[in-house]
């Protein structure tokens, strides 16, 4: 014992200039004192990061710049494309680039921000990023990971409006959409009412006017909170919404606001127009930055899992976003989701695993949908923060007759979240009192919060990303037939969840079957052995020696047999899965 | 397939059938461009296509300034070049007018014509005498993950892509009674016994069981469009809108709110038979059947195209599939919307007149047309090829070659043309007029004026569709109202949209204004016209 006490200092005293100057070679991992080390967390990050605030697209960029010259044999990013403003879109790629051919490991995607209010999507997604990296030297099941798999993932897919909301006057809820200029009150005229900050003090909050017919009262509890009055009281005041005046003279306040479009309404699945899904434009694919998404999925076949951040309300959400888009997901690829999502559940408290259309509201055009139906690829969106997060309890009552947010600012916040009443002389309503909930709160998380929240949902994206397919040549055999014939037969599994391709991807023959191929061997037959014990299988005459399965079950089996002319020793196997991989292996090598 | 096309240029002079005589891309974009040169309205290009090629538009306007418009719109998929003919065809017609005639023509309206949304299909086609609907994207059409591995093939190297037929027990098809060359469906009911089966000229590359199902042509640009898009089915496209040719089309609608009724030339008809007003369908939460008052204006429009193609013979019923450009037309950008193939086979003699019995329909009708007009290369007989996936049958080549079906040569299109040039003046001047009476004002004393202002449609057609108005990028009725610093409204409001105008109503607005001045009060909308109107209290 007391030699070891000599013996480290000793060894890190020789050790030390050797790390530092190791530093300028390609070293992967930080020095970790495990003493220091908070167990799930490097305790000296290459990139030191603060996890409990928001960024902007500039910080976003220098993070994705900072983890790419930290760890580049783990990160690379780029831009898929631009934005309307002509903003990059960034996507960071995570994966070990010295293993593999890194294009095609089976991808997990994640996006967030999409709804640009939604800000902590962004941090999530960095997160996860800068945890894979950072922990990839610590963590041995996170260097297998990344052997294995690539992650794709773009903090922002709105960076425009992110910009917009985080620097420009905007409440909790604006800033959904993005920047593009549509007409949205049919007036021929574009973004003509907007917000006004009336006093000036780089928040948009609520107006209310003293009103002896108003249906409101300050709660006696928290006087940030107006109540409604029960039947038959009298109430003090009337609510006039959110901060601004008529700019347009029609008689509405604040109607034409930039963009109230929603960009996740702009997809390719049962897209409908803005009569059926408010929020939706001219066609799926209106907007740059959706355009941008949909040629990466185009051209990366190899994303078998994806996830889309949104908030609020603590949800792990699966598709259809439409009630008549049930038909699509089978028993067998509900039961995948169900896997996984139930898993979620237990990983994220106070969220629920749930069905968009049926659990939440119909969706046409979204995001998810085109993800898990025109691409089959098996794919979630979690709603982050919850009213739970605030007390670790259920709410008493309904989001919108809770007060927790008014406790949970007084006794943890100090009053941080709110802006107090003012009054203020409105052009058109005369006198009013100005205040109400800043725009970081209650949807976003409150900065002690976002961290803990952005563990958890990375650690479930990886789960998934984990449960990818993950094909292995189980094993492999070379049996003499006499004369100069040998019989080869190979059996492949998937020891994951997620199957090479989902029923619905199969039924409508979205991606290419997978491939598994002898080749160096003249091959005279190629079958596909469908049950070993009694010898059925089916023969394929188109390009033997490339035998097509539609798809490799998750935690399943399939076996192949080739009849070929000559020992083929120098023969390789290749198992070539647009969604699973590709996997080489030497008939020699058993 | 680059050999065969090959093949098909050397020998097609001594051993082809007659091609369509249709003109080269060169000679047909040589073409268009004169129009567009000649109607002087500058912008030759809505946007480019998939393969990099311009689609053009020709404007027939008196001025820049924007009047409600009728687009025209052709080409759409590629197995239609008739449509281009004839689009190409109105535009000289229209030019062509009396300049008197003209101008007062475009005196309240223009036209505007996009005669080849898909220039990929035509310059692809034309070239190599195969008539296929899709774009210059290279598409896995049977979805194996191969490309283009199973093209149609000209077997016998007669220059044309026709029919196949395999003598075979449990065949499907016997020949046609009175055509020989004609395969049709034997009917057991009436006692018939299958002999053949029936392909496309091809071979199954890989052995699949379909003959030429994954060779060239790319996404048909009429299954791409938003309104029933069918997701997974042939052609279609990854997604809805996923062509550059569907978002130009789309873009030039939305960015050009003047445009107020659009025709197409191409497959799909709901001219010969108008739509129909659904109740159920037309309430559901995604609008299946035009609303009650735009189906009352298909009625009036169809009158309008059984008078000026009376002389046409019965065009055959030809619905509109799911991601039409007429259904997105109408549904999802707010547009009358409407569909005709301009060209029909049909034998209209004064015998057959009497005797409707011999005015055939559908497959019998062409067949019938193309007997009696001697049509080369419509109709081909059967000839014996050597077909290795069929080692020990018989083999023929011959049958329909396909594009005859609904394009006919030239000479055949000039009557059909004229009718639609007659239909299209005639829509022209149904089209909605916005007029605005000089408003009157009332002095009601000490500076307060009553300002009553009128608006008419004269036209015989509605501002824009009943649809129109659940659109939210569709402009809209339109009243803004300006005073003078010192003025105010005592009642009424600067600005008031309002709903579509039907034909021959009249809409009222009224204002109470305190003070003296001169105000500004511009009405109407895009598709019926706006006017600005000064009047000084």
């Amino acid at each position: 014992m007391k030699l070891h006490r000599i013996i480290l200092p000793l060894f890190i005293g020789f050790a030390l200039p050797f790390l530092v100057s190791g530093q300028t070679e390609d070293r992967k991992t930080a020095v970790e004192i495990a003493g220091l080390r908070a167990i799930g967390s490097p305790s000296n990050p290459k990139v030191p990061m603060n996890w409990s605030r928001y960024h902007d697209n500039k910080q976003i960029e220098q993070f994705c710049q900072d983890l790419q010259k930290a760890y580049p044999q783990l990160i690379r990013y780029e831009s898929i494309g631009k934005s309307y403003e002509g903003r990059d879109m960034l996507v960071l790629t995570v994966s070990d680039f010295s293993k593999g051919n890194v294009d095609r490991k089976p991808a997990m995607w994640i996006d967030g921000n999409i709804h640009a209010n939604e800000l902590q999507g962004s941090e999530i997604a960095m997160y996860t990023a800068w945890y894979l990296a950072e922990n990839f030297g610590s963590v041995a099941f996170i260097k297998e990971l990344l052997q294995d798999k690539v992650f794709y993932i773009a903090p922002t897919i709105n960076p425009d409006s992110r910009d917009y909301f985080i620097h420009e006057p905007n409440t909790m809820h604006s800033s959904r959409t993005g920047r593009r200029p549509f007409d949205n009150d049919g007036d021929g005229a574009i973004a003509e009412d907007l917000y006004d900050d009336l006093d000036g003090d780089g928040n948009i909050v609520m107006m209310r006017r003293k009103s002896k017919t108003g249906r409101y009262k300050v709660d006696p509890e928290n006087p940030n909170r107006m109540v409604v009055v029960k039947p038959g009281e009298v109430g003090d005041y009337e609510l006039l919404g959110f901060e601004g005046i008529d700019n347009d003279g029609d008689g509405l306040v604040n109607e034409d606001i930039t963009g109230t479009y929603d960009p996740n309404r702009d997809w390719g699945w049962n897209w409908q127009p803005n009569y059926v899904q408010n929020g939706a434009l001219y066609y799926p694919g209106t907007l740059p930055e959706t355009q941008a998404v949909k040629k990466f999925f185009y051209t990366h076949k190899n994303i078998a899992g994806a996830q889309s951040y949104h908030n609020y309300g603590g949800m792990i959400l699966r598709g259809p976003g439409a009630a008549q888009d049930d038909k699509y997901y089978s028993r067998k690829d509900v039961q995948v989701y169900d896997a996984l999502g139930k898993t979620g559940e237990r990983m994220l408290p106070g969220y629920n695993y749930i069905v968009i259309h049926k659990d939440l509201y119909t969706v046409f055009g979204g995001e998810i949908d085109f993800i898990a139906l025109a691409r089959g690829v098996f794919t979630f969106s979690n709603e982050l923060m919850t009213t739970y997060k605030l007390f670790n309890e259920k709410a008493g009552q309904g989001l919108r007759q809770s007060d927790e947010y008014y406790e949970f600012d007084k006794l943890l916040l100090f009053g941080d979240a709110y802006v107090p009443w003012k009054e203020y002389d409105h052009p058109q309503f005369g006198k009013i009192e100005i205040g109400g909930a800043k725009k970081n709160y209650t949807r976003n998380h409150p900065g002690f919060l976002l961290l803990e929240d952005a563990h958890r949902n990375a650690a479930f994206t990886i789960y998934h990303a984990h449960h990818t397919p993950k094909l292995e040549v189980l094993d492999t055999e070379v049996k003499p037939l006499g004369g100069n014939l040998y019989e080869v037969n190979a059996t492949i599994w998937n020891s994951r969840i997620i199957p090479t391709h989902s029923d619905h991807d199969v039924k409508y023959k979205i991606e290419r079957p997978d491939h598994i191929r002898l080749e160096g061997a003249q091959v005279i037959t190629g079958l596909r052995v469908l049950d070993r014990d009694f010898n059925v299988t089916s023969e394929q005459k188109y390009i033997p020696h490339q035998i097509e399965i539609p798809n490799i079950e998750g935690m399943s089996e399939v076996r192949v047999r080739w009849i070929v002319k000559g020992k083929p020793n120098k023969a390789k196997l290749v198992v070539d899965s647009e969604k699973g991989g590709l996997v080489e292996k030497l008939l020699t090598e058993n | 397939m680059k050999i065969h096309i090959l093949a098909i240029l050397v020998f097609y002079p001594f051993l082809g059938w007659s091609q369509l005589d249709y003109p080269s891309y060169s000679q047909l974009s040589a073409q268009i461009n004169g129009l567009v040169r000649q109607s002087g309205a500058g912008t030759a290009a809505i946007g480019k296509s998939y393969g990099g090629e311009n689609i053009p538009i020709i404007k027939i306007q008196q001025s820049p300034k924007p009047r409600p418009t009728l687009l025209v719109v052709a080409g759409i998929d590629g197995k239609h070049p008739a449509g281009i003919l004839s689009a190409v065809a109105l535009a000289k017609n229209i030019m062509e007018l009396p300049k008197d005639s003209l101008s007062m023509l475009l005196k309240d309206h223009s036209i505007w014509i996009v005669p080849m949304l898909n220039p990929d299909a035509y310059k692809r086609n034309v070239a190599a005498a195969v008539w296929l609907s899709g774009n210059a994207r290279i598409i896995d059409n049977d979805r194996d993950g191969r490309l283009n591995e199973d093209p149609l093939e000209d077997l016998n190297k007669d220059g044309v892509i026709s029919q196949m037929r395999v003598r075979s027990l449990g065949g499907k098809y016997i020949a046609h009674k009175e055509y020989a060359h004609y395969l049709v469906e034997a009917d057991q009911q009436k006692g018939e016994r299958g002999a053949y089966e029936l392909y496309a000229e091809g071979m199954d590359k890989d052995k699949d069981g379909l003959f030429g199902e994954d060779g060239d042509g790319g996404v048909n640009i009429n299954r791409n469009f938003t309104f029933n898009y069918p997701a997974f089915t042939a052609e279609s496209g990854d997604y809805a809108a996923s062509e550059p040719e569907t978002r130009a089309i789309v873009d030039l609608i939305f960015d050009n709110p003047q445009i107020a009724t659009v025709v197409h030339f191409g497959f799909g008809n709901n001219l010969s038979e108008p739509e129909r007003f659904d109740q159920g369908r037309a309430s559901d939460r995604i609008i299946g059947s035009w609303l009650a008052n735009d189906a009352t204006v298909s009625t009036y429009v169809s009158d309008l195209y059984a008078k000026a193609t009376s002389g046409l013979g019965v065009a055959p019923k030809e619905s509109i599939a799911g991601g039409h450009f007429s259904s997105a037309a109408y549904y999802h950008m707010g547009k009358y919307s409407f569909s005709t193939p301009v060209w029909w086979p049909s034998v209209v003699d004064s015998s057959a007149q009497a005797d409707k019995g011999k005015n055939r329909q559908g497959a019998d009708a062409f067949l019938q047309w193309a007997n009696a007009n001697n049509v080369a290369g419509a109709i081909l007989p059967w000839t014996r090829v050597n077909h290795p996936d069929f080692p020990n049958q018989e083999v023929e080549v011959g049958g329909v070659v396909d594009v005859f079906r609904n394009n006919p040569p030239q000479k055949f299109l000039t009557t059909n043309n004229q009718a639609h040039v007659a239909f299209t003046l005639a829509l022209l001047h149904s089209m909605p007029k916005l007029e605005f009476p000089q408003p009157v004002v009332t002095a009601l004393g000490d500076d307060i004026f009553r300002v009553d202002l009128r608006i008419v449609n004269t036209g015989l057609m509605p501002t824009y569709p009943e649809i129109a108005d659940k659109i939210k990028h569709v402009s809209k009725m339109k009243t803004v109202c300006e005073l003078q610093k010192n003025q105010k409204f005592l009642s009424g409001k600067r600005l008031q949209l309002s709903t579509t105008l039907n034909a021959g109503k009249t809409q009222h607005f009224s204002w109470l204004i305190q003070g003296k001045g001169t105000i500004e009060i511009t009405a109407g909308c895009p598709t019926g016209g706006e006017s600005t109107i000064k009047v000084t209290l």
